[in-house]
């Protein structure tokens, strides 16, 4: 009997190590011989009570397997999922910086041939900080959709963002340049990345987002109309209307441009690629 | 792994394996099959942990550092070399003292609430 007991110690052994693969291998590596060891003991002290014992015992241990397997495998696949991104964000990272220096080569270069481009460090600290943010920001959030729609709609918004940005710290919109109704913008801007927040950057809600973005620039110019800033000789309510009508159409278009893509999509869609 | 500025009270709940085994890791330095005897002697045989949940909250205790690997062994001479002892830390102590006082008032509050405690009646109850 007791030689019986050790061959089915072995057997059972051999029947342990080949369900074990149904762990992840950097598990079974890590723990797999402790595992083995912790389940031969157990086995010997079942074998030894004997009776039905054995069978029981073997139920246990098969529902412990395929619970704790599928937990490890989960874990497994989240974090191979957490490092893929990683190297992607890494790699968007790279390629972002090195368009926007290609970019900032630009002004550099026209400053060695013409008097009529003159940039300092600061211009380029903070054209490259927009350029790059920019840049970064279209890399990660339009990867979260999957069709052209929804990546022109990710382009268009942040396009009209970095020109309401780059017009009112260069030249300002209303009034002259430093005018406080500028500020205004910061509301317009902080409407749109709130509501992408909320929306979590699935295609319905960025459309209502960039819609409230629309609403927000058109109010601004309302503003700027009742506040009479359209008296000041800088900006005339053709210029003010002009202006503010172009964002309001660019983040309009960004808007229509997201209910296109959620209407290609259904909205768990919204996933990243690959 | 172990993230800093992190409370005890950060990692609550605990999962009833990850209890267990700090539970058996409190007293003495154990390992595996230690850890999954002294549980089921504990319980009277209600909680019989396997190799697959030991081992994978294992995994996840020694990234969240509430316990580490024993250098020592307790007595190498009887003892297979293959074998990996287990301690509780400081943090593990903690972690395992916050999730007893929340399961401790969990039982009173059930205790106001007049719940029955199984077969066994209350003290004094009804």
């Amino acid at each position: 009997m007791s030689g019986a007991r050790g061959e089915d110690g072995s057997i059972s052994e051999r029947v342990y190590r080949l369900l074990m693969r149904a762990y992840p291998k950097e598990f079974r590596e890590m723990y797999g011989r402790q595992m083995e060891q912790a389940f031969l003991d157990l086995c010997r002290e079942e074998t030894r009570r004997g009776g039905v014992g054995l069978a029981r015992f073997w139920v246990r241990v098969g529902l412990d397997l395929a619970s704790s397997a599928i937990v490890e495998r989960r874990c497994a696949e989240a974090k191979e999922i957490a490092v893929k991104d990683y190297k992607m964000a890494y790699r968007s990272a790279v390629r972002v910086a090195l368009a926007t220096a290609f970019i900032l080569l630009l002004p550099l270069l026209a400053m060695q041939i013409t008097d009529e481009v003159v940039w300092d460090l600061a211009d380029f600290a903070f054209a490259g900080a927009l350029l790059f943010g920019i840049g970064l920001t279209y890399e990660l959030v339009a990867r979260k959709g999957s069709n052209i729609a929804y990546r022109s709609a990710v382009g268009v918004a942040l396009a009209a963002a970095f020109i309401l940005v780059w017009l009112v710290l260069a030249v300002g919109v209303i009034g002259r340049t430093g005018d406080l109704a500028d500020l205004m913008y910061i509301g317009v801007l902080a409407v749109g990345i709130i509501g992408a927040i909320i929306a979590r950057f699935q295609p319905h809600g960025m459309a209502r987002a960039l819609f409230a973005t629309a609403l927000a620039q058109a109010l601004v110019a309302v503003i700027a109309l009742i506040a009479g800033k359209h008296q000041s000789p800088i900006s005339s309510v053709f210029e003010l209307l002009g202006l503010d009508g172009f964002f309001v159409a660019l983040f309009l278009g960004s808007a229509w441009l997201f209910r296109y893509s959620a209407r290609e999509q259904p909205p768990a869609g919204a996933r990243p690629e690959g | 792994m172990v993230e800093e500025g992190r409370g005890p009270r950060d990692l609550l709940p605990l999962t009833p394996a990850v209890l267990h085994i700090l539970l058996a890791l409190a007293d003495e330095e154990r390992h595996g099959y230690g850890i999954m005897r002294e549980v089921e002697e504990r319980t009277g045989g209600e909680t019989r942990l396997g190799p697959g949940t030991l081992y994978g909250s294992i995994k996840r205790m020694l990234a969240d550092g509430l316990i580490e690997e024993s250098d020592e062994r307790p007595d190498p001479a009887m003892d297979d070399q293959r074998r990996r002892y287990y301690r509780i830390t400081d943090f593990g102590r903690r972690v395992a003292g916050a999730e007893a006082e929340r399961l401790q008032s969990l039982v009173s509050a059930a205790r106001a609430k007049k719940i029955s405690f199984g077969v066994r009646p209350l003290p004094g109850g009804s």
